[in-house]
């Protein structure tokens, strides 16, 4: 058992508040990502995790004990850096064996002449060289071990890291952005390498990026985090298809999720610039809705009269990215730009200056209050 | 600078420079070749580099017979190593708890650490010699060392290059089951290796060449450090005889002239940190 | 997925133990800074209050009283022609070194840069008398400045110039001192220019090409000098500091004299403190050279807050 729980997190720096009563309960070998931008609070919390910062107050536990007393080093958790925060002036089979030489040698095994000299501390560098030699054989880097650091790639540092991490099997992997010092197309394969090691290893991992793609794509659930408070907390599909605030909406998707403001009217019906949406809501006439669709969840076709239901704009830009054409259109009155998806094939239909209404597919237009919150059709 | 200049550029920056490095040689040459001459080659007027009668081995035998040069050798290597061994000893835990921790007293601690590089080593020197006077130390290696047990710019030093260090990397080694002791030892000392010889070159330089202390604390002639050796070689010559006495000052000048052209570019770059410290 | 809640009784009796992590914290940065802190205070802060206050009593090496005299050591120093001789000849050795060293500094660092070859001899061949010891090196000019056979006299009388005794000539024993310290000071100068001028880019002599600068005064005037200004006023600064301390030379070539023609700050505080045992008498001279060496160092401190430094 070696779930992370985590009640009531506070913390300020100085008058900041960067966390503010964080609750979360990971489970045990949970792929448990913390997603936000930056600034939100995520990585200070996997500190906390780590007992490298203390919070202010609230309680960390991990499988069932509590840790908020003890230190880093106690807390049985490993960590890879953004930086990899490799020690610049060991090798990387060094690198990879400091955490066991600590943990299993006494400090007279450490010193210079006696770590030669004492049977026992040669039989336990023997041991420990025999189990570095089988994580980098599991990672693939065995050929890389006598390197320094600074004679490494960045992709190379990166396993390096998640050797050091692994050869000392803790209760919990902690990732602060390991990806995000990698090129683009290193950072894809590197995403279905830690997926894989998470399913091979079955512990509990948490994941701190900024990337809504490796969010996506690697976690079992994902926690989104917006000025130090978790927002939500849900598997992927559920935080990209029915978020629950306007802020995850808006944060999680690529093109940002269009949002328009709309009104209750008389008999609940959503109505946005004059149109009435075939949507009931049980609110009081005249409350004010953010009405948001994405950009998949539209269609557009060239306009020739008023049509129901849909908004009608003047198209200003469009990218045609092969797979996919993205139609960017100024609606009418004039607010922020629609992102609309369409298929390659319609480039020659909607052009650049042309008058088009947009039509949203109802079934899937969410709704939130003023203050973000989720507003369900009825 | 961009654009490309003639001839008559290049010539002139050359003579110019060539003048200047005559000058700046001059001494050291002039050094050289009078350690190789009879006495009465010395007191000439024809100017020569090189002798017509090569006398080197008196000069520099006798340099050895009249004053101990090797014990000012091996004082110094034994003092400058002492005081640098110590400084970093005391300076690099301080610099590290400066840079990376939090406690109630970093700042009012760090404000002495720029205070004390404010003053220069000469004004203590009344109460350290009091001092070592009351303990009976005088005329030891503990008196040469005592004043410099502590570097003020040492620890800015350090502290101003830990501050460089991706906090990171600490909280790896955290995770990694190293307590704040180790980490200074095991992990700050091996990442602050260029700054420690940048410092180590000032720190033994200036020890090296001091003349100050040594001429106030010491009165034994086998305890002197290599400046006061030769002062007290100069002193046993009152005559004429200056072969032996450049001899000696080859002799004391050369351990850091040889590591200078070695190591020019660390020195170099050590000796710019002297700017800070003034 | 299971979820782990803690119980109520133990997430109640942590709420306080992250305080203890810190206070962990604290502690280890204590006992790291506790040797540093108390050799600071113990070597350092309080032998020079100690000096400060000695200057106030009329103590002498060995005496067994010693009494409070407020300010009458001032007041001597005051009335001591020997002090406002040293204290100019002091000011008089800056005002001579530090402008030669830095111009000529300048100079030779802007000439070194302004060809690619022969940069490495120069720069050794300027550099070499920082790194040699001022005292062999002081012995080996008094030779070459010796009346009869010493190299510089030869050259002066070579070009018709004369010969002269140098040291013990109250006319020229202080600028021959000042000659030594130039040709010691010059290279650290030397170098601190080089760094400032590499780290002038070069876009900006180009841009200053297209805009017309050719010649070399105008790019000197209109890129070098302007980037290299702050950094020369450091550089003054710095070598100011270093040159108030003259010593070295003045206690082995010429011993205050001819004269007290060559007698400076801390010459003289050496004599009275050390030669005369006046302990009290010293101490006032160390706060009078500590005063000047604070207000250089103040001035460079502000220097250095407008980031100028090398390091």
């Amino acid at each position: 058992m070696s779930g992370v729980s985590i009640r009531s997190v506070n913390k300020a720096f100085g008058a900041t508040r960067v966390l503010r009563g964080v609750t979360l309960d990971i489970g045990d070998s949970e792929f448990m990502t913390l997603l936000g931008p930056s600034g939100c609070g995520k990585s200070t919390l996997l500190r906390i995790v780590a007992g490298l910062e203390a919070q202010d107050s609230g309680s960390i536990a991990i499988g069932g004990r509590p840790v908020d007393a003890l230190r880093p080093r106690e807390r049985d958790v490993a960590m890879v850096f953004q930086s990899y925060a490799l020690y610049p002036h060991m090798t990387a089979a060094e690198n990879i064996a400091l955490p066991l030489v600590m943990r299993r040698s006494r400090v007279w095994q450490r010193l210079p002449v006696l770590r030669r000299a004492l049977p026992s501390a040669r039989r336990i560098r023997r041991d420990i060289a025999g189990e570095v030699g089988r994580v980098a054989a599991a990672l693939d880097i065995g050929y890389l071990l006598e390197r320094k650091p600074s004679q490494l790639s960045g992709g190379q540092r990166q396993r390096v890291a998640l050797a050091r991490a692994m050869v000392r099997q803790p209760r919990a992997f902690l990732m602060d952005e390991p990806l995000s010092n990698l090129d683009a197309k290193l950072r894809v394969q590197a995403r279905a390498e830690i997926a894989e090691l998470h399913r091979r290893l079955g512990t509990t991992f948490i994941y701190v990026t900024h990337d809504q793609a490796e969010a996506m794509t690697m976690s079992d659930r994902v926690a989104v985090m917006l000025d130090g408070e978790v927002l939500q907390c849900a598997p992927p599909a559920t935080i990209y298809d029915d978020p629950a605030d306007l802020r995850v909406a808006e944060f999680v998707g690529s093109p940002k999720i269009n949002v328009i403001t709309g009104a209750v009217g008389s008999t609940g019906q959503v109505e946005i610039a004059g149109t009435t949406l075939p949507l009931t809501v049980r609110r009081a006439p005249a409350t004010a809705l953010a009405v948001a669709f994405r950009a998949e969840h539209a269609d557009v076709t060239p306009c020739t009269a008023e049509q129901q239901g849909a908004l009608v704009g003047t198209v200003r830009h469009r990218e045609n990215l092969g797979s996919d054409l993205f139609v960017y259109v100024e609606p009418q009155p004039a607010s922020a730009r629609l992102a609309v998806r369409l298929a390659a094939s319609r480039t020659d239909d909607i052009r650049v200056g042309m008058r088009v209404a947009i039509r949203p597919d109802a079934a899937r237009v969410l709704l939130f209050d003023r203050d973000g919150g989720r507003v369900r059709a009825a | 600078m961009t654009a490309p200049r003639g001839l008559p550029f290049a010539i002139l920056r050359h003579v110019l420079l060539g003048i200047g490095a005559v000058f700046m040689l001059a001494p050291f040459v002039w050094m050289l070749s009078l350690s190789l001459k009879p006495a009465d080659e010395i007191f000439t007027t024809d100017l020569r580099l090189l002798p017509q009668r090569w006398d080197a081995v008196r000069n520099y035998s006798e340099a050895f017979r009249k004053v101990p040069l090797h014990r000012y050798l091996l004082n110094g290597a034994i003092v400058t190593a002492t005081i640098f061994s110590l400084q970093v000893l005391v300076a690099l835990p301080a610099a590290y708890a400066l840079a990376k921790l939090r406690f109630g007293l970093a700042k009012p601690l760090f404000a002495l650490v720029l205070f004390g590089l404010l003053i220069p080593g000469h004004v203590p020197a009344i109460p350290h010699y009091i001092m070592l006077s009351s303990a009976g130390l005088l005329d030891s290696y503990a008196a040469l060392v005592f004043p410099s047990m502590i570097s003020v710019f040492g620890i800015f030093w350090i502290r101003q290059f830990f501050k460089t260090v991706p906090d990171d990397l600490i909280h790896a080694a955290r995770l990694d089951g190293l307590s704040e002791f180790a980490i200074v030892w095991r992990i700050m000392l091996p990442t602050a290796a260029p700054a420690l010889v940048a410092f180590g070159i000032v720190s033994v330089v200036f020890h090296w060449n001091d003349y100050f202390w040594p001429l106030l604390v010491v009165t034994s002639p086998d305890m002197a450090m290599p400046a006061l050796g030769t002062v007290y070689l100069r002193n046993t010559e009152a005559g004429t005889d200056y072969g032996p006495l450049m001899a000696g000052t080859v002799i004391i000048t050369a351990p850091l002239v040889i590591a200078f052209l070695v190591a020019q570019r660390r020195f170099i770059e050590g000796m710019t940190l002297t700017g800070i410290k003034g | 997925m299971s979820t782990l809640a803690l119980p109520a009784e133990a997430a109640a009796s942590t709420a306080r133990r992250p305080a203890r992590r810190v206070r962990q914290e604290a502690l280890a940065a204590y006992a790291l800074a506790a040797p540093a802190a108390i050799m600071l205070l113990g070597i350092l802060l309080l032998p020079t209050a100690a000096t400060v206050l000695l200057s106030f009593t009329d103590w002498q090496f060995g005496a067994a009283t010693l009494n409070w005299i407020g300010l009458g050591n001032y007041e001597k120093l005051a009335a001591d022609r020997v002090f406002w001789r040293s204290l100019a000849n002091t000011l008089l050795y800056v005002a001579v070194v530090v402008p030669a060293s830095v111009f000529l500094g300048l100079g030779v660092a802007m000439l070194i840069e302004a060809g690619g070859s022969g940069r490495t001899f120069y720069r050794a061949a300027y550099f070499l008398p920082v790194t040699a010891t001022l005292i062999a090196m002081a012995t080996v000019w008094e030779i070459m400045l010796h009346p009869s056979v010493g190299l510089i006299n030869l050259a002066f009388d070579a070009v018709g110039l004369g010969k002269h005794n140098w040291l013990k000539d109250p006319a020229l024993a202080l600028p021959a001192l000042a000659v030594i310290g130039i040709w010691q000071a010059l290279g650290l100068n030397m170098v601190l220019f080089l760094a400032g001028l590499k780290s002038i880019p070069r876009d900006l002599y180009e841009a200053a090409a297209i805009d017309g600068a050719e010649n070399w005064w105008d790019r000197f005037t209109t890129v070098t000098w302007p980037m290299l200004g702050p950094a020369t006023l450091f550089v003054l600064v710095i070598t100011a500091i270093r040159s108030f301390q003259v010593f070295d030379t003045v206690a082995v070539l010429t011993e205050g004299g001819p004269n007290k023609a060559t007698d400076v700050l801390l010459y003289t505080m050496y004599q009275e403190g050390f030669g005369f045992f006046r302990a009290g008498y010293g101490a006032s001279i160390t706060v009078v050279f500590l005063v000047f060496v604070l207000i250089l160092t103040l001035v460079k401190a502000r220097v250095m807050e407008k980031r100028v430094h090398y390091a």
